[in-house]
């Protein structure tokens, strides 16, 4: 049996009585790829905020690596090896792509490393420029992460969730706003990546989604509204009727 | 171009400049600037370790503190006491002065770095309003606003002897070295894994969080180191003044490290204390000429502020990459190697 990396079990949240996300249950074993797709407000930001701490759920669990996580912080639950990519590029603008990543890989013993300098470890150098040279920004270590370009800023973004090895990457939207060849460098990276992490995807480009992963979740109005491989999903009567209606 | 390669090391231009500054200060007293000079020297170099102080809040972690003052006046307030109240030297009122701010800002902190972005400077100033109030109130204990004369006892230096405060140069090398100690203390700090984790929570908060790091204990290290530095360099301007009222908790007070970062440029820990030098000493010097030198010095640093807002540091790399780029420009082959 494959182990479960992530279950959620009716996973809920109200705002002043609007229902957001209702009773998602999810459950993700190891190594695998999900797409989390639906329309505009259907509550698949809210679910990565449920899940990585950012909101509370109103009722509902999660457990993850087998250890209920439900209420804790978001530093306890990423540093549990959980990494979130945010659907609004969020990076660190004035230190430089290099510092971005080191500080990305610090977290957790930056403290007992108080007398040391940054940077300076040999090991964790090599780790940094070598995760930057597989994402294409080796150029651009010296940098600053704010001269960066959107495309670049995305991946380095990528990298940063990247850094610390995650057993669960939830990525929201990585490429969002990105012109077709940024999207074909992230389309890349998410490839290589199949297999080797848990991952959720949550992408408007549907295309995108059916060709790189192996199992869909479609929300809808909170609901989860089905859930299969890319191809059952694309048969899915119900799917079709809200999602695909304006494209088939 | 910019860097000279010796035996000891590279020596680029911005550290030349770091060495001309370290030996004007260095040889200070023994230029024959007289006696007046030397204890206004004394005093800027503990107001820019003071500023320093200001700047590893908020020049690197981005918290605008504008209650420092209660530091600085703890740490005075807990040197005198312990001086003159229990007899001890000016080493341990040190040690005073920097145990009681930690604890202090170990209480306030825990209230402090809670609140968020504007709520934080509004929850400093509060603070530093209160301490005012209290030191105002208890004026048995602070001597109020008319103040306590502090006399410091002669310090006993290992290998050296024995010195008097009321010795201008003993005073201000005395001065000069606590400050280098602590600011090589406070650079340590800035450039270790802790000190990265400051900047990520200056520039994106949410992203460090997410990262991993537990933002608020991180704001929590930084803003009682601050404290504690500011607090060291409050026991210092006290042994110089040998004077001490409860005005040092006054929301001025709290004003002036944030104008010396501010003219200095921040997070540099040396910008704080070039500003503290220069608008102190400014101020004293055009003080003699006009009665209007707050008005002076105010516009010259509204204008400073607008024009750079990275201060002289930031206005000094500038003209550095100008300088560059027009040597490169000038320059037929692309074979040039810079170094920054």
């Amino acid at each position: 049996m494959t182990e479960t990396v992530l279950e959620t079990v009716g996973l809920t949240k109200e705002f002043d009585g609007f229902v957001a996300v209702n009773d998602v249950d999810l459950e993700l074993t190891q190594g695998e790829f999900r797409g989390l797709i639906g329309p505009n407000g259907a509550g698949k930001t809210t679910v990565f905020n449920l899940i990585s701490g950012l909101a509370e759920p109103s009722s509902g669990s999660v457990r993850f690596n087998g250890k209920e996580i439900t209420g804790l912080d978001p530093h306890e639950i990423t540093s549990r090896g959980m990494a979130l990519s945010f659907q609004i590029t969020s990076i660190f603008p004035e230190l430089t792509v290099r510092e971005n990543v080191l500080g990305a890989l610090h977290s957790g013993e930056a403290l007992s490393n108080l007398l040391s300098r940054y940077g300076t470890d040999e090991t964790k150098l090599d780790r940094v420029d070598g995760l930057l040279a597989q994402v294409d920004l080796d150029v651009h270590v010296e940098k600053q992460a704010g001269e960066l370009s959107h495309g670049d800023r995305k991946v380095l973004e990528l990298a940063l969730a990247l850094a610390n090895d995650p057993d669960l990457l939830l990525l929201d939207e990585p490429t969002a706003g990105l012109s077709a060849s940024e999207t074909d460098t992230i389309k890349r990276l998410l490839a290589e990546l199949r297999g080797t992490v848990t991952i959720i995807l949550i992408e408007h480009d549907v295309d995108l989604v059916m060709e790189l992963v192996e199992r869909i979740t479609v929300l809808h109005n909170g609901q989860v509204l089905a859930e299969g491989t890319p191809d059952q999903i694309q048969a899915d009567e119900r799917v079709r009727k809200i999602y695909f209606r304006r494209d088939h | 171009m910019w860097s000279l390669h010796t035996p000891v090391g590279t020596v680029t231009l911005n550290r030349a400049v770091l060495l001309v500054l370290f030996v004007i200060a260095l040889l200070w007293p023994v230029i024959g600037v007289g006696d007046f000079l030397l204890f206004l020297g004394a005093l800027f170099l503990a107001f820019g370790l003071y500023g320093a102080s200001f700047d590893l809040l908020y020049g690197y972690t981005g918290l605008l503190s504008f209650g420092h003052s209660v530091f600085f006046g703890v740490g005075a307030y807990a040197a005198t006491f312990a001086l003159m109240d229990y007899g001890q030297g000016a080493f341990v009122g040190l040690l005073v002065a920097f145990l009681a701010t930690i604890l202090i800002a170990v209480g306030l902190g825990l209230i402090a770095v809670r609140v968020k972005s504007h709520g934080f400077v509004i929850v400093t100033i509060l603070i530093a309003l209160i301490a005012q109030r209290l030191a105002e109130t208890y004026s048995g204990i602070t001597g109020g606003t008319d103040g306590i004369i502090v006399s410091v006892p002669d310090i006993w230096i290992p290998l050296l002897g024995e010195y008097s405060v009321f010795d201008p140069t003993f005073r201000y090398y005395f001065t000069l070295g606590v400050v280098l100690v602590s600011l090589f203390l406070m650079y340590r700090l800035v450039i270790s894994p802790v000190g990265l984790v400051f900047r990520m929570i200056r520039e994106n908060e949410q992203r460090a969080r997410m990262l991993g790091y537990n933002v608020t204990a991180y704001k929590l290290i930084a803003f009682v180191a601050s404290g504690a530095f500011a607090g060291i360099a409050g026991a210092l301007a006290t042994y110089i003044n040998g004077f001490i009222n409860a005005s040092r908790f006054s929301l001025i007070v709290a004003g002036d490290p944030v104008i010396y970062t501010m003219l200095g440029g921040r997070s540099t820990i040396v910008g704080a204390v070039i500003g503290a030098v220069l608008i102190e000493g400014a101020g004293n010097y055009v003080s003699q000429v006009t009665d209007a030198y707050q008005l002076i010095v105010g516009l010259l640093l509204l204008v400073m502020v607008v024009v750079e807002p990275e201060g002289l540091i930031g206005l000094w790399n500038r003209l550095q990459r100008r300088v560059k780029r027009r040597v490169r420009d000038s320059t037929p082959t692309p074979e040039v190697t810079t170094d920054d």
